[in-house]
């Protein structure tokens, strides 16, 4: 993006802190800024977040409980469960379900991964599994926020819009946040557009929305009966207006609109260049399992990584159709497979182009769901669950092969090496070369951070290469 | 940040860098305590380290064991400033891993003020208001040129009247002015042109509607319930009782009370009810699997922030978890700040039902209007209280009487031909035409009957009659007596005819003959064996057809008689079947006179019985009463259907017994270890204003809030105003008055218009003519480059502000400029600008399609705009609208590529400008001058040459091109739904949209300045 925006929003809040040193340096500079620098060298440059909607069963994907297994059928320990926040469960008898699938050591490595992700088990030494995170919002809807923003009170920024508030953009023809979405395999639980809304930070940070149907990005098609020549001299002419009209009046946002005019023109080719898949080819259209233009998890994989060559900073992906409250068996199968092969044939492509070691990828849900089982029956379910799911993250500095923390043998509680959301954040923020602890913005008075204001917030260590 | 700013000033006024001379505290030294040393010396018990508060002159001053944090006049004794010099890692402060760091101004100015006497000074926000004297009626520009005065410079010279205009239109109306206006003011030479602007526009509805964008960020009113599946929820007359309040200028003490308590005031009425809707404006869930306990946690400290931030401009809200760690409130403050809301009935979780209906003022009259004509209507009261109704009814009766015989009966029998009966079940013609039914008695049964009788049909009459063979004596059927006739169907050729209405003797409660055609077998025409007068008497249902039918010759009707009833053996056992010609206007009496009124016409001698009896059956049928029933009915239909499609809202509703509230540990809803708490407001703001006796509601919180004594309200929201006019605060920070907010540039100014607000009948009107009649106000908004350099940041308020106006603005300043700004109508139900399509898609249980309005409803103001928050209309999110799911005092004003994607694409923008263009190519006169008319129109100024010029090339190309491309020209003014204008030609109309989109696209279209 063009850095000169956003100056009065600017200039009215960001009256603090590194505010005014990281608008200077996006104005004139390049790097991370210091004020927030870690110490050593940032190994990623942008995220991608493949955010698996709906809370995937860890006990099915990630976290192998045999004694979960054995106990199936049994009620769960009360002393578990007892005074634990439950969702849909509420005032239901407790039953352990075992794991519905098996387990597969993967790799050299020998990471436990369900039979039913083949393809992601294909790639095991290039992961690092947390099977210990935790969360505090067991809803789907304040779960996401708290997984975006830290928090579970709206009007906060999320962590797109807090990295591309610390790092800038590096592209000047497209956002430099963009979140896509795609359905299948399972109920697709609402969501809404403050998990990619930047909060009290500067607008321009919010990420943008790319439609698979209609313009890929609001707006950015023309009016019926106007070309692209058309249009440009409307916009000609609209920057002649605003030049004359500043001639005048000498105002800073009237530079700042013509600017974005400029930016919006060239919106209005790359994106739809972006968004064309007819230059990949074959081989590469298979290896991700996408059809141009159907809009599926595979096609927004491969979207991603176009939007990492182009310098994109943080590319989040929701693919809404984990909540397997019934028919978790068959539930976890069939979203698996939708999302399976083009996990893996995302961090195989980043990886053979030379780009996985500077883009780290994330994929997990905003919640795990319970050990035990919800509706009995042929086709047990499981609810929502907060106090142990897992994750796994590649590339970015992150070490492949490696299981990270565990949960109890109920694959109930966390309960070695715990990771928190912020946790998370922290890690993440960390390999992009931040200090989690010195990247705050002043709001209602308040250093706000990413990481919130509670001490004990930690990088996960281990996992890193 | 007061600090910072200070420094500005003092650098950009050439004065050297040093730290004043005498240091305020309140200016600069608390900002510095606040930011730098009350995370861990300050209110909150939790996190305060060495037990050491800085926040008291009393914890700065105690003696920690020899010595002394602070020591008034001894710098080298106090232990605060051997810390904060100190270069040793282990001492110095702040430490270093809070990576806040003190500037060596910063460090001199806290030097100083130890030198000084170290004295301390409650909160400026928190002291009483102080009303400086001032000249009378030059109040505000009094305190302005004083500082200027101070700091040596001068303001700027008025703007030219044409900005001033279009300023104040921006500022009361949301809409730049028209011409027409435009010409109106500058010819206006009275020496009062402005006030009497000011008064024009001020009473202008659209004030109400501008003012109401400020209100409802405030209080977060949306039409939509916030969390996960995000439904809708009914609240809009709220959002049109705030358009009103502003518009009548309610005081801001009743606008308060009503909002907070309406529904607890004595006898509320119907506005004061739809007020308190403001506590329910809360965001809520529906999700499943939500626990009550978790929400009613999140619901209240959602009130909490709400109420503190609207009324207080505090941060209460963050004394959820701690005690606040910048202002004096404590955790218990906010949990009995949020007791006062524990009264409201609602569900924890799940669908809110809207528990008001609220008419419009045109429902409203209509209804009582309905009500009163439908009371006063009654053919017994105009029988007993209208002499000339009576004198007509007993006029026709006579005449009635006189006739020769008693009309003969309109009704002809059929011939009935092959029957068609359950299995063991028969049917016989009996001598007298009448049909009995005989054989097994069937639980249930459908009878098909072929009829004929030759000439018109207008509708079909069933006779149910008795037998002496019935088991229940005077029965009509073979079971109990009582038939339950579940449809009756009746065919030509197969094909259905229709009824209309039925017209029955004797219907059972629950059984009107009207379900014998609803389509429903489980419904069904009973006479009640069980009713009061028995089973005697006639019972008779005749069904109008909608379309009379002509049968000829040996036509028949397929008649079928369904009693498909659960209760068993529920047919009619004798009945006879007759058809009639008569049309439905004859049909008054479609059942005809029975059998003794037939006698009783007959008689020579009539007893007084038989007397009665005619008189009785005169009046079911006398034409006059006739239609006067006819007429009531049909304005009870009106009620219903007013009453149907009233709107309906949630409000607040007091529970007997309000929810216990408990201080929540760390903010835990699972912990139900803290102390219950009764309604309160915070302690330290308590002092003379606080006496309630018994429990407190949310009437004394209201009243405490406006107290005269309350510091708080009045400045908080003088301060917002102010923002309104100049584009920042008096304090910048509109949203924090507290610790960590930012001391007014001018507080004399802010408390001066707190107090005239307070003492001045809290009259926001009154106290917006102030402001815009000030020459603060009307200054020109240019930055020279002497106050650039003097005071970069305005903050002498030595010029006007200037600034983007916003989203709802934006867009109705396009329409107004185009002439499709649909003002006539005001309020209602929200109303949906076209969206892009699929918008809503993430949106689920259920799923949900935006459904664009249609006619004038897609160009009304957008204050009536459908607002989701989870998914607020673009254009305007690229305008920076708030998802209105918090408080917001302060909408950010970026300057981001989404808004020229916006202007130049959405169609809403492109159907203006077409329209737009097509007004501008309608304007009489040369191109030149056509195009000059529109700039004037959009800028409120004349146009130069140069930027003619420019237009007048976009014009001559685009022309050219739509020309050459006809189909392109249609495409283009295809956008939107307004109508074509045919009188000019298409590639014309479409040039002329083209240089329409480059005028609404300009900066200064949408600027205020």
């Amino acid at each position: 993006m063009i850095d000169t925006t956003n100056r009065r929003t600017f200039l009215n809040q960001a009256t603090v802190g590194i505010g005014a040193l990281a608008f200077q340096r996006q104005l004139f500079a390049e790097g991370i800024p210091d004020e927030i620098k870690m110490a050593g060298n940032p190994k990623a440059k942008r995220v991608i977040f493949l955010c698996m909607a709906g809370g995937p069963s860890h006990l099915e994907t990630l976290d192998y409980k045999p004694t979960l297994a054995k106990m199936h059928g049994q009620a769960m320990p009360e002393s578990i469960t007892k005074g634990q926040p439950i969702a849909q469960l509420q005032g239901k008898a407790l039953k352990c379900l075992g794991p519905q699938w098996d387990f597969i050591k993967q790799g050299k490595s020998g990471q436990e991964i369900s039979s039913q992700l083949p393809f992601i088990g294909k790639m095991a030494d290039d992961i690092a599994i947390i099977r210990s995170m935790t969360t505090k919002q067991i809803n789907h809807d304040p779960a996401h926020t708290f997984m975006n923003s830290g928090t579970q009170i709206s009007g906060r920024p999320c962590m797109g819009s807090w990295i591309q508030y610390g790092l800038g953009s590096e592209t000047k023809d497209l956002p430099g946040f963009v979140v896509l979405t795609s359905v299948g395999g399972g109920q697709s639980q609402p969501i809404a557009s403050r998990q990619w809304h930047s909060g009290f930070l500067p607008s321009k940070y919010q990420g943008v929305h790319f439609h698979s149907k209609g313009d890929p990005v609001l707006y950015v098609g023309n009016p019926k009966g106007v070309g692209r020549a058309g249009q440009r001299q409307v916009i000609d002419a609209v920057n002649g207006l605003n030049s004359i009209r500043n001639g005048l009046v000498d105002d800073p946002e009237i530079a700042t609109k013509i600017s974005q005019y400029e930016m919006a023109f060239r919106m209005q080719a790359s994106v739809p260049e972006l968004v064309d898949l007819k230059g990949e080819s074959k081989e590469t259209l298979e290896m991700y399992g996408a059809k141009p233009g159907d809009g599926s998890f595979a096609s927004n994989c491969l979207l991603a990584r176009r939007l990492a060559e182009r310098g994109v900073r943080f590319i989040q992906l929701y693919h809404r159709g984990w909540d397997h409250h019934g028919g978790v068996k068959n539930g976890v199968a069939g979203t698996a497979k939708l999302v399976d092969r083009a996990s893996w044939a995302l961090v195989q492509d980043l990886k053979q182009r030379g780009m996985l070691d500077d883009t780290l990828v994330i994929w997990g849900g905003e919640f795990g769901r319970t050990p035990m089982s919800q509706g009995g029956g042929k086709n047990p379910g499981r609810d929502h669950h907060i106090k142990g799911f897992s994750l796994w993250m590649a590339g970015g500095g992150i070490k492949g092969g490696v299981t990270h923390g565990a949960t109890d043998d109920f694959g109930y509680n966390a309960v070695e090496d715990v990771v928190t959301v912020h946790d998370l954040h922290a890690t993440m923020l960390h390999q992009l070369g931040i200090d989690h602890q010195k990247f705050t913005y002043k709001f209602q008075g308040l250093d706000m951070r990413l990481t919130g204001v509670e001490p004990g917030v930690k990088v996960v260590k281990n996992i890193l290469a | 940040m007061v600090v910072k700013i200070a420094c500005i000033v003092l650098l950009s006024m050439g004065v050297a860098a040093a730290v004043e001379d005498a240091v305020d505290f309140q200016r600069d030294v608390r900002p510095i305590l606040s930011d730098k040393c009350f995370f861990c010396h300050g209110t909150d018990p939790e996190t305060r380290e060495a037990d050491l508060r800085l926040d008291t002159p009393e914890g700065a001053y105690e003696n920690l064991g020899g010595y002394s944090a602070v020591v008034p006049g001894k710098v080298k004794e106090s232990e605060l400033f051997l810390r904060i010099t100190s270069n040793k890692k282990k001492e110095m402060m702040p430490p270093p891993e809070s990576h806040k760091t003190l500037s060596p101004r910063e460090i001199e100015t806290l030097k100083k003020w130890i030198e000084q006497g170290a004295e301390y000074q409650e909160h400026w926000a928190y002291e009483p208001i102080k009303k400086a004297d001032a000249p009378a009626g030059k109040e505000i520009d009094h305190f302005v040129t004083r500082k200027w005065d101070e700091a040596g410079i001068q303001g700027s010279k008025p703007a030219s009247r044409e900005v001033l205009l279009r300023r104040l239109s921006w500022d009361l109306r949301g809409i730049p002015p028209s011409t027409q206006e435009r010409e109106e003011f500058l010819n206006d030479k009275s020496p009062d042109a402005w006030g009497s602007l000011v008064d024009r526009f001020l009473a202008d509805p659209k004030y109400g509607e501008r003012m109401a964008v400020w209100w409802l960020d405030l209080v977060r009113y949306a039409d939509t319930i916030g969390y996960h599946s995000d439904n809708e929820m009914k609240v809009t007359p709220y959002r049109d009782y705030v358009v009103n309040a502003f518009n009548k200028n309610k005081p801001f003490t009743d606008f308060t009370i009503e909002q907070l308590a309406g529904d607890l005031l004595p006898d509320a009425t119907l506005e004061q009810k739809v007020a308190s809707g403001y506590n329910r404006l809360l965001q809520t869930t529906e999700e499943g699997g939500a626990q009550e306990k978790e929400y009613r946690a999140i619901y209240a400290a959602d009130r909490v922030r709400n109420i503190s931030e609207v009324w207080l401009g505090s941060t209460l809200g963050c004394a959820q978890c701690h005690d606040h760690k910048y202002d004096p409130f404590t955790a218990r403050d906010f949990y009995s700040m949020a007791a006062f809301f524990s009264d409201i009935r609602e569900n924890g979780i799940g669908k809110r039902r809207p528990n008001l209906l609220v008419p419009s003022p045109a429902e409203e009259s209509r209804i009582a209007e309905l009500k009163k004509a439908i009371e006063d209507g009654q053919v017994e009261k105009l029988l007993k209280g209208d002499p000339a109704f009576r004198a007509k009814i007993s006029t026709g009766m006579k005449a009635w009487l006189a006739e020769a015989e008693l009309g003969h009966s309109v009704w002809r029998p059929v011939t009935f031909g092959d029957f068609k009966t359950p299995e063991g079940t028969t049917l016989k013609v009996l001598d007298d035409g009448t049909v009995l039914e005989g054989g097994k008695i069937a639980a249930t049964a459908s009878y098909l009957l072929k009829v004929t009788s030759p000439g018109k049909v207008s509708a079909i009459k069933l006779d149910a009659l008795t037998h002496e063979s019935f088991p229940v004596k005077n029965g009509f059927s073979r079971g109990n007596g009582n038939f339950v006739l579940t449809e009756i169907e009746i065919k030509k050729d197969g094909k259905k005819l229709k009824i209309v209405s039925v017209r029955a003797d004797v219907e059972q409660d629950g059984f009107p003959a009207s379900a014998a055609f609803d389509g429903n077998q489980k419904t069904g025409w009973a006479v009640g064996a069980h009713m009061p007068e028995g089973l005697k008497g006639t019972r008779r249902a005749a069904f109008i057809l909608e379309k009379p039918i002509e049968l000829k010759g040996n036509e028949a009707l397929d008649v079928t008689l369904h009693y498909q009833s659960q209760h068993v053996s529920h047919s009619i056992a004798r009945f006879a079947l007759s058809v009639t010609a008569a049309d439905h206007a004859g049909l008054e009496d479609p059942l005809g006179p029975s059998a003794d009124v037939i006698e009783a016409f007959a008689a020579s001698k009539r007893t007084p019985k038989q007397n009665d009896l005619l008189k009785n059956y005169y009046l079911s049928i006398a034409p006059e009463i006739v239609a006067q029933k006819e007429k009531r009915s049909s304005m009870e239909d009106e009620l219903k259907k007013i009453e149907g499609g009233m709107r309906k809202m949630l409000v607040s509703e007091a529970l007997d017994q309000p929810r216990m509230t408990r201080i929540l540990p760390r903010g835990n809803w699972m912990d139900d270890s803290g102390e219950a708490v009764q309604p309160a407001v915070p302690k330290f703001l308590q002092k003379e204003m606080w006496k309630v006796e018994g429990r407190a509601n949310r009437l004394d919180l209201a009243k405490w809030i406006l107290h005269e004594d309350n510091p708080l309200t009045a400045r908080s929201t003088m301060n917002r105003v102010w923002r309104l006019f100049f584009g920042r605060g008096l304090s910048p920070n509109v949203t924090d008055l507290g610790g960590q907010g930012e001391m007014p540039t001018h507080p004399r100014l802010l408390d001066w218009l707190a107090s005239d607000f307070r003492d001045g009948g809290w009259d926001l009107k009154r106290m917006v003519k102030k402001i815009v009649s000030s020459q603060t106000y009307l200054q020109r908004s240019e930055v020279n480059s002497f106050l650039r350099e003097k005071d970069s940041a305005n903050n002498l308020l030595a010029r006007q502000g200037r600034w983007r106006v916003e989203a709802e603005f934006v867009r109705d300043g396009a329409l107004e400029i185009a002439g499709l700004l649909n003002d006539e109508k005001m309020g209602g139900s929200s109303v949906k600008p076209y969206q892009p399509a699929g918008f809503w898609q993430h949106l689920n249980f259920p799923k949900k399609t935006w459904k664009a309005s249609e006619g004038g409803d897609l160009y009304r103001r957008s204050v009536y705009t459908f607002w989701c928050r989870t998914f607020p209309h673009p254009s305007m999110v690229a305008f920076d609208a708030p998802s209105r799911e918090e408080c917001t005092a302060e909408r950010p004003r970026s300057n981001i590529p989404q808004q020229a994607l916006a202007m130049l694409n959405d169609p809403i923008f492109v159907e203006a400008a077409r329209v737009f263009g097509t007004r501008m190519a309608e304007y009489q006169g040369t191109v030149p001058e056509k195009m000059a008319w529109g700039l004037t129109e959009a800028f409120s100024r004349e146009g130069t040459r140069e930027e003619l010029d420019l237009l007048m090339k976009v014009y001559q190309s685009q022309l050219k091109k739509f020309e050459s491309d006809p189909d392109a020209a249609t495409a283009f003014l295809s956008t939107g739904k307004w109508p074509l204008k045919t009188s000019v030609p298409a590639h014309e109309a479409a040039a002329w949209g083209q240089v329409g989109r480059v005028i609404l696209n300009a900066y200064e279209t949408t600027s205020r300045f």
